[in-house]
C-alpha cells in the first residue's frame, strides 16, 4: 500500500523522501511552489530574532550568548503548543533534541547533495549571515551559498556590487552591516563595497536575479564573473555577493570564484524576488524526489475518502481530470496561507482539504472565524492569525472537533501545524524538517513498515 | 535661539486646501510659508475618492455646491491635465429602488446642464441588456441603467503639485513640521507660529502678518492654539482598495441606510466607498473598522454580486472636516465651506480658518480664501490659478519615445508621466544613455506593483522634499499595491538613505515604520488571498528584521 503526501514544500518532500527510503511506495501531490520556494537560504531550527518574545541572541538573565541548542531548549521550556514539543516532549533533554536535528540535517544533506545543495551547520554555534539589505541573521543551519557567507573570523567584509543588477544596493547594505556588527557586539571589522563590472550582455536590464543565476552556470558567463572578481580577493577578506551564484550549479560557481580570488566567497541571504535561494531549495527537493522514485502529481488534492477511521484514498484534480490515489497512509503538508493549507472561504477560515479544526496562536478555535478578527492593528504584536494551524496528537495526527484523531492513518507536518509564528519565532523550516521526518515514521508504521522511530 | 523666518502669510496644513492656498498666494507674489505636520495630503485628501466630480449628490440640497464643483472641475482639468482621468459611471436601477428610472432621468437631465462646465458628456439611458454587456459584473436583477461622466485625480499628487508650484514661486514649504504654538503680539494679534520639525526635533519661528489655518480636521486644534473655537462635525469615511480593477466603469451602489456609494476604477486599482459617520476618536490614528468594511461590501454586493471574491489589499480611512450642524444625519450635512476671519469673529486678528468643502472645488475655495487674505494684506494681484498650469501640466510627453530612449518598461514610464507630466524627461535625465552623458545604466523598477523606478525615488528625494519612506506611499504610490511593500520597502529605503543621509539604524526604523503603517491599513479588511501576501510581508519585515534598531516609530 502506498503513502500519499499532499504538499511539496520542505515538510512534504522530507516526508516523501523518508518514506521512500523506508521502502514505501510514495506519491507526492503538489499544487505549486509554496513557502519553501519563498525561503531565504537558511534552515532555521531555533534561530535568533530581535523581536520581543522571540528567541533571543543572549540569555535574558545572564547575558551570555546562547547557542542554537540552548534556544531549542528554550522553545521546550516556554510551553505553548510549538510543534517541537511533539517531537521531544516538554521535558526532553537538550541533547536529545540536538541529536534529532543532527540526524535530520544529515538525512536532508544526503538527499540534496546529489542535486548540488548542501546543508551546513549544527546547533553548536550561531552562524551570522548578512542579508541583502545588510541586516544580520542569527541562523543555525544554512544551505550552500548562504552558508559560505558566514562572517566567522573574516578580518574584512566586502559587499560586492554587481554592476547593473536590480535590487541590490551595496552601499546601504554595507552601512547597515557595520551597524549590525556594533549592535550585536560582534568583532568590529571593516565593511567595504567593491564593484565588479560584468559584461552588459550578462545583465539584461530589469531581469530577475534568478535569470542571472541561471546564466552564471554557463561556462562563458562564469568566466566573465571570475575575471571580474579575481582582482577583488585579499587575505582574510570575505566577499559577499548578491544571491545569484547559480542555481543548482552553485557549488561549482563558488569553488571557481574562491579559486580565482583566493578569498572566501559567499552569498548574501535574501528572499524572492531579490534571491533565488528558495527556488534553489525547491528545485533540489524535486530532483531528490525524482531520484528516489517518488511519484509526483502536479495537481490539487480536493478530498480524502475514508473507510471507518482510516483514510483510503486522496482525490486529485489535475490537468486532464480527476485521479484517485489509493493510500495506506496520508501525510498532510499543505502549509498555511502561502501554501494553501489554510484558506478563507466566504469570509471564514478553513483548513482547505478536510475542514479540520484550526486553532489560533492564542489557542482559540479559529476555523469559521473571519481572518481579520484574529489580528491586532499593531504590526509588531503577536498576531494569533499567523500562528494558526491544526492540532495533533503526539503522533502528529490532526485532531477532529471531538479531540480525537480525525483519521488513524493521516499525519500532518510543516507549517500547517499551528502554535508558532515563523515570522516571529524563527523555526519555520526546522519545523518542516523535523515534523516531515516524524510524520514519515508514523506513516511508515501505519503502512506496516516496522516500528516508528520515536 | 531657534531660526526665524519672516513671511507675509503662514499657511498651516498641507492638504488640498493648504497647498491650494499657498500656491495662490505665491502666484500673487505674497511671501508665504506652508507647514504640514506629516506629508502633503496625508490627512483627508489622500483618503478621499480622488474625484473631482460635480457632486450629483448635492444637486437636490446644495445646488451651489454642484455648480461650483462642476465649474472648478473644468478648471482643474486644464491646470492638472496629466493628473486626471475620465471615470464613466454606471447607475443601475433595481426593482426595489424607491426612485424609479423616470425620476433618476429627471435628476440626470438637470445634471447634464452642468456637464459642459467640466467637459463631461450628457447621460445616457441603457437597457438591462446594454448595461450587462457593458459591465458583465453587474447584478442581473437590474431594470435599466444610466451613465454619467465624472473625473478622477491622484489627489495626493495634486497636493504635491500645488505645493511644488508654491515653492517654485518662492514659498517656503515644510513637511513634517507642526505648528505647536501661535505667536501673539502684545495687543493680541496672531503674528506667526512656533514650528517643530517632527523628524529632527528642531524648532523655528515663522513670523507672519497673517496665519491661515487650513488644517482640515485638525483646524479646531490649531484654532485652540489661539484660544478660539472652530466647530466641526468630523465625518469619518473609509474606502476599500482592490488589487486590480473590479469593474471597467464606476458603479453606483446603495447602502442599507440608502446612502449612495460606488465602486470605481482609480489608478490601476478599484476602490469602493465611502462611508460617512460622526467621528469622535483620535485624529492621528484613524483606522477602518469591521463594521464599516462590512457595510461597504454589503452595499456593493447589491450592484456587483461577485465583489467579495475580489482581493482587498488595503483600506483608507480619514475624516472630512465637515461644518458643524445639529439634528441632521451625517450625509445631510452641508458640503459647503467657510472662511473665518478670527479678527472679526473672535478678537484674534491675524488668524483665518478655512474648513469644509470638497476636493472638486478646492481651487475655487483657495481663491476665495486667498482673496480674503490679500484684502487684509492690501495685495491687489488677481488670482491666476484657474489658467496657470500646475508643474508638469504645461505640455504632453511622448511616453513611448521616452521608454525607448531610456530603455525602460513602457508601463513604468506611463505611470511616471502620469505623476510628472512634462517633467518626466527631467526625472529620467540622470539615466541618459547617450555616450556624451556617460552612458548611465537604465532605470530600475523598485516597486513592481505600481511600478516605481529608482529614478523617480531619487528625483522626489532630491527635488520634491520627500523626508520619509511613508511619504513615498502618497507621493509616488510606493508599496501600496498587492504586496504592500514586502518586495520594495527595503530597497526603496536604501535609495532614500543615500539621498537623505540616513544612518543604518534610521533606515531600519523607517522600514519598520512603513511596514507597520501598511499593516494598519490592511488589517481591518484582511482576508482571502491577501492573507498569503501578508504572510510574506511578515516573513520579510519581521522574519528578517535586523538587530540595530533606530528610534521607535513615533
Amino acid at each position: 500500500m502506498r503513502a500519499v503526501v499532499v504538499g511539496g514544500g520542505l515538510a512534504g518532500a522530507v516526508a516523501a523522501l523518508d518514506l521512500a527510503e523506508r521502502g514505501a511506495a510514495v506519491c507526492l501531490v503538489r499544487a505549486g511552489p509554496g513557502a519553501t520556494a519563498l525561503s531565504w537560504g537558511t534552515l532555521d531550527v531555533a534561530a535568533a530574532s530581535p523581536l520581543a518574545d522571540a528567541l533571543p541572541v543572549r540569555d535574558p538573565v545572564r547575558g551570555e550568548p546562547l547557542t542554537p541548542a540552548a534556544r531549542l531548549a528554550l522553545v521546550m521550556r516556554r510551553g505553548g503548543s510549538h510543534p517541537y514539543r511533539h517531537m521531544l516532549g516538554s521535558d526532553a533533554a537538550q541533547a536529545a533534541g540536538v541529536a534529532l536535528v543532527k540526524e535530520a540535517a544529515a538525512a536532508l544533506d544526503g538527499w540534496l547533495r546529489p542535486a548540488g545543495l548542501r546543508v551546513v551547520g549544527d546547533l553548536g554555534t550561531t552562524r551570522w549571515l548578512a542579508d541583502v539589505r545588510g541586516a544580520l541573521r542569527g541562523a543555525d543551519l544554512a544551505f550552500t551559498g548562504a552558508a559560505e557567507g558566514e562572517l566567522g573570523d573574516a578580518s574584512e567584509l566586502a559587499i560586492v556590487e554587481l554592476s547593473g543588477l536590480a535590487g541590490h544596493d551595496a552601499r546601504p547594505a554595507a552601512r547597515s552591516l557595520a551597524a549590525e556588527l556594533a549592535a550585536l557586539e560582534l568583532p568590529a571589522r571593516p565593511v567595504r563595497v567593491l564593484a565588479a563590472l560584468l559584461p552588459p550582455a550578462l545583465l539584461a536590464p530589469g531581469g530577475p536575479p534568478a535569470r542571472l543565476a541561471a546564466r552564471l552556470e554557463e561556462p562563458e558567463a562564469l568566466e566573465a564573473l571570475r575575471s571580474a572578481l579575481a582582482p577583488l580577493g585579499a587575505p582574510g577578506r570575505l566577499l559577499l555577493l548578491p544571491p545569484v551564484l547559480g542555481l543548482l550549479g552553485i557549488g561549482r560557481v563558488l569553488a571557481a570564484l574562491q579559486e580565482a580570488t583566493g578569498s572566501r566567497v559567499g552569498e548574501l541571504v535574501g528572499a524572492p524576488p531579490s534571491s533565488p535561494a528558495g527556488l534553489r531549495l525547491d528545485a533540489a527537493l524535486r530532483a531528490a524526489l525524482d531520484r528516489h522514485g517518488v511519484e509526483q502529481r502536479d495537481g490539487r488534492a480536493v478530498a480524502v475518502e475514508r473507510s471507518d477511521a482510516r483514510a483510503t484514498s486522496v482525490l486529485v484534480e489535475r490537468e486532464g481530470g480527476r485521479e484517485r490515489l489509493e493510500a495506506g497512509a496520508v501525510v498532510l503538508a499543505t502549509g498555511r496561507f502561502v501554501g494553501g493549507g489554510i484558506v478563507e472561504h466566504q469570509g471564514r477560515l478553513a483548513e482547505s482539504l478536510l475542514g479540520l479544526p484550526l486553532y489560533d496562536g492564542a489557542g482559540q478555535r479559529a476555523d469559521g472565524s473571519p481572518a481579520h478578527r484574529l489580528v491586532h492593528l499593531d504590526y509588531e504584536a503577536p498576531q494569533p492569525l499567523y500562528a494558526t494551524g491544526v492540532r495533533t496528537d503526539g503522533r502528529l495526527r490532526p485532531l477532529a472537533a471531538d479531540g480525537r484523531p480525525a483519521f488513524a492513518n493521516l499525519f500532518a507536518a510543516g507549517e500547517l501545524l499551528g502554535g508558532f509564528d515563523p515570522a516571529r519565532v524563527r523555526t519555520g523550516l526546522g519545523v518542516a524538517l523535523l515534523t516531515g521526518r516524524r510524520a514519515a515514521s508514523q506513516a511508515a508504521q501505519a503502512l506496516g513498515l516496522g516500528e516508528a522511530t520515536s | 535661539m531657534s531660526r526665524v523666518l519672516p513671511v507675509q502669510v503662514l499657511v498651516v496644513g498641507g492638504g488640498i486646501n493648504g497647498t491650494g492656498i499657498a500656491r495662490d498666494l505665491a502666484l500673487r507674489g505674497v511671501r508665504t510659508a506652508l507647514v504640514e505636520k506629516r506629508e502633503f495630503g496625508s490627512g483627508t485628501t489622500w483618503a478621499s475618492s480622488g474625484m473631482i466630480h460635480g457632486g450629483l449628490r448635492y444637486l437636490q440640497k446644495d445646488p451651489e455646491v454642484t455648480y461650483h464643483s462642476c465649474l472648478d472641475s473644468g478648471h482643474i482639468q486644464r491646470i492638472a491635465a496629466h493628473l486626471i482621468f475620465r471615470i464613466p459611471f454606471l447607475m443601475p436601477v433595481f426593482p426595489e429602488d424607491s426612485i424609479g428610472p423616470e425620476l433618476v432621468e429627471v435628476a440626470l437631465e438637470m445634471y447634464d446642464r452642468y456637464q459642459p462646465l467640466k467637459n463631461g458628456r450628457p447621460h445616457t439611458r441603457l437597457s438591462r441588456e446594454q448595461a450587462l454587456r457593458l459591465e458583465p459584473a453587474l447584478s442581473t436583477r437590474l431594470e435599466c441603467a444610466f451613465t454619467l461622466d465624472e473625473w478622477g485625480v491622484d489627489a495626493a499628487r495634486l497636493c504635491t503639485a500645488n505645493a511644488l508650484d508654491a515653492a517654485e514661486h518662492g514659498a517656503h514649504v515644510l513637511t513634517h513640521h507642526e505648528a505647536v504654538e501661535l505667536l501673539r503680539t502684545a495687543d493680541g494679534r496672531v503674528c506667526g507660529a512656533r514650528i517643530r520639525d517632527r523628524i529632527r526635533g528642531e524648532e523655528l519661528r515663522i513670523e507672519a502678518d497673517l496665519v491661515m489655518n487650513a488644517a482640515g480636521p485638525w483646524a479646531p486644534a490649531v484654532a485652540r492654539l489661539a484660544g478660539v473655537e472652530v466647530r466641526l462635525r468630523p465625518g469619518k469615511g473609509i474606502h476599500l482598495v482592490f488589487e486590480r480593477r473590479v469593474t471597467n466603469l464606476a458603479v453606483y451602489a446603495r447602502g442599507v441606510d440608502g446612502r449612495d456609494m460606488f465602486t470605481f476604477p482609480h489608478e490601476h486599482n478599484s476602490m469602493a466607498g465611502t462611508t460617512d459617520d460622526d467621528y469622535y476618536g483620535d485624529l492621528d490614528r484613524i483606522d477602518a473598522t469591521e463594521d464599516e468594511v462590512s457595510y461597504v461590501l454589503e452595499a456593493m454586493e447589491r450592484s456587483i454580486p461577485g465583489i467579495r471574491r475580489h482581493r482587498i489589499i488595503h483600506t483608507m480611512a480619514a475624516v472630512r472636516p465637515t461644518l458643524y450642524g445639529f439634528g441632521q444625519n451625517e450625509g445631510e450635512l452641508s458640503r459647503d465651506y467657510v472662511v473665518i476671519d478670527h479678527g472679526e469673529r473672535d478678537a484674534a486678528p491675524g488668524l483665518f480658518t478655512i474648513v469644509g468643502g470638497k476636493l472638486a472645488a478646492y481651487r475655487l475655495m483657495a481663491e476665495d480664501a486667498t482673496d480674503r487674505l490679500c484684502a487684509a494684506l492690501g495685495v491687489r494681484e488677481p488670482c491666476r490659478t484657474a489658467e496657470t498650469p500646475l508643474p508638469g501640466a504645461d505640455a504632453a510627453v511622448d511616453v513611448a519615445a521616452l521608454a525607448r530612449r531610456f530603455r525602460t518598461p513602457l508601463a513604468a514610464v506611463l505611470r511616471l508621466a502620469f505623476r510628472h507630466g512634462s517633467r518626466t524627461p527631467r526625472v529620467l535625465a540622470p539615466h541618459d544613455p547617450a555616450p556624451a552623458a556617460g552612458a548611465r545604466p537604465a532605470p530600475r523598477v523598485v516597486c513592481a506593483c505600481e511600478p516605481v523606478l529608482d529614478a523617480e525615488l531619487r528625483h522626489v528625494t532630491a527635488h520634491e522634499g520627500v523626508r520619509t519612506l511613508g511619504d513615498c506611499a502618497l507621493r509616488v504610490r510606493l508599496g501600496v499595491g498587492g504586496c504592500q511593500g514586502a518586495a520594495c520597502a527595503g530597497a526603496a529605503a536604501g535609495l532614500l538613505a543615500e539621498g537623505l543621509g540616513w544612518s543604518a539604524e534610521q533606515t531600519t526604523a523607517e522600514v519598520a515604520r512603513f511596514a507597520a503603517e501598511r499593516w494598519r491599513a490592511v488589517a481591518p479588511a484582511l482576508g482571502g488571498r491577501q492573507l498569503a501576501a501578508m504572510q510574506v510581508h511578515r516573513a520579510v519585515h519581521l522574519g528578517a528584521r535586523g538587530f540595530a534598531r533606530g528610534q521607535e516609530p513615533s
